[in-house]
């Protein structure tokens, strides 16, 4: 399933450090990998497509796509 | 005995507190004003931005509408203040026949007062007096520059809103933006909606006001009713005014009139209050009535007429923010781990959640 990018967004690494794009002062579209660890960026779930929690604390927290179970990642070649 | 040590570093805190304080206490009428002009930013700027998406350069945008809004401003004070002249005129002239009349009605009721005297011994050349004008010239001098400087500062607001959004957001860490985004969106929903209620209802009670008057045959129907649509914007207070005025200048042409008036503007402010009101506003200030109350009653009691024309707004923002901070202070999920770390390495997963995740991402 494919379906199109947000005007804005937020995402995370592996590391947890979280990201945002389409907010002012912020890069206007999705970036592939953190500036601070260089580890891949999730912006929506690898499986289904569904953006990641847009609240921080719940984006921190969560590992696993709340749509469909995928784990964020368990296909990161860095992390694995 | 006790000994309160304090730091440097607490001295330093608390002398820039008392420093602080007396700023704000200083420049409160400025900060008045900036709130103001904040709040019409808040209601106008949809409307801007809806300009600006139908190609309009922003700055023009925010004149258009600025022009539109202060046109129908003016056309309705042009409506109002040449009828009350003369109707305040009028009064003058009949009070002390007005004021016998009253006296014989209140009498069928065995209420005994002396009002028609009371009435002739009003000095109005020393309600008019000179001093008395440049009290009043002082003060609508003093309205005029206030309006002034808020209408300035809305517009400076609504055509720099992009930089301002731009300048706060850089202070937000990234992977917030979303809450802060919520939050600005909740302001202006209830900030907004308020004005926008107010609207609602104040062109409620002038469209009432205006058939009653027109029903009964009363004096200036449609200045009357627009005072009453800005009676309206003010709590509590604001209902008196929209009633005593016409009642008073029907009672010129009948006291029978001036009874049903009186009536009828007191049973739709019975409406307003308990059916209209907490529909228009109820969904958008989220406020209980006790609250609404209080919030009207210290601003009143703090700022006077401008105190009680924000308070609601004030309270409203108020009740978003710790709507806000609540919900921060609740754990992401009931039962989250460490966000680091959720399962240590050699654990294996919870067979559900490995279970659920492996069929969906071989499906």
């Amino acid at each position: 399933m494919t379906t199109a990018t947000p005007d804005r967004g937020v995402g995370k690494c592996a590391e947890n450090h979280l990201g945002s794009y389409g907010y002012p002062t912020r890069p206007e579209h999705p970036y592939a990998f953190c500036p601070q660890c260089g580890h891949r960026i999730v912006w929506q779930c690898p499986a289904c497509d569904a953006p990641v929690p847009s609240d921080p604390d719940e984006l921190q927290a969560a590992r696993f796509c709340r749509d469909c179970g995928a784990p964020y990642f368990g296909d990161d070649p860095i992390r694995d | 005995m006790l000994k309160l040590e304090l730091s440097y570093r607490g001295m330093i805190a608390v002398g820039l507190a008392l420093v602080g304080l007396f700023f704000f206490i200083r420049l409160w009428p400025l900060i008045l004003l900036i709130v103001t002009a904040f709040i019409f930013m808040t209601t106008l700027l949809p409307y801007v931005d809806w300009l600006v998406r139908r190609g309009l350069p922003r700055t023009l945008a925010v004149v258009v509408l600025l022009v539109a809004v202060l046109a129908v401003i003016a056309g309705l004070f042009a409506l109002v203040v040449p009828a009350m002249v003369d109707e305040f005129q009028s009064i003058r002239d009949t009070l002390p026949e007005d004021a016998k009349r009253l006296e014989d009605f209140l009498a069928n009721f065995n209420i005994d007062v002396e009002l028609e005297d009371r009435a002739r011994n009003i000095d109005w050349g020393e309600l008019i007096s000179g001093r008395a004008v440049v009290d009043y010239g002082q003060r609508i001098f003093a309205i005029v520059l206030s309006t002034l400087t808020v209408v300035f500062l809305t517009v400076y607001l609504l055509v720099e809103a992009p930089r301002l959004s731009r300048f706060m957001y850089q202070f937000v860490p990234p992977g917030r933006e979303p809450e802060v985004q919520h939050l600005l969106q909740q302001v202006q929903r209830v900030v907004g909606g308020y004005i926008r209620g107010q609207v609602i209802t104040s062109l409620a009670i002038s469209v009432y006001t205006f058939v009653v008057l027109l029903a009964v045959g009363a004096p200036n129907a449609i200045a009357f009713a627009v005072m009453a649509g800005f009676a309206d914007v003010i709590p509590i207070v604001g209902a008196a005014l929209a009633v005593i005025p016409p009642t008073a200048a029907t009672f010129h042409e009948s006291s029978t009139k001036a009874v049903i008036v009186l009536v009828m503007l007191v049973l739709y402010q019975q409406f307003e209050d308990r059916f209209l009101v907490p529909r228009v506003y109820g969904q958008t200030l989220n406020l209980p009535p006790l609250v609404v109350l209080i919030a009207i009653l210290v601003g009143g009691e703090l700022l006077g007429i401008p105190g009680v024309l924000l308070a609601l707004p004030a309270a409203a923002v108020g009740r978003v923010a710790f709507d806000f901070w609540m919900e921060r202070r609740k754990p992401a999920f009931a039962s989250a781990g460490p966000a680091e770390e959720p399962f240590a390495p050699d654990e294996p997963q919870p067979p559900e959640e490995a279970g659920r995740a492996t069929e969906r991402r071989s499906a």
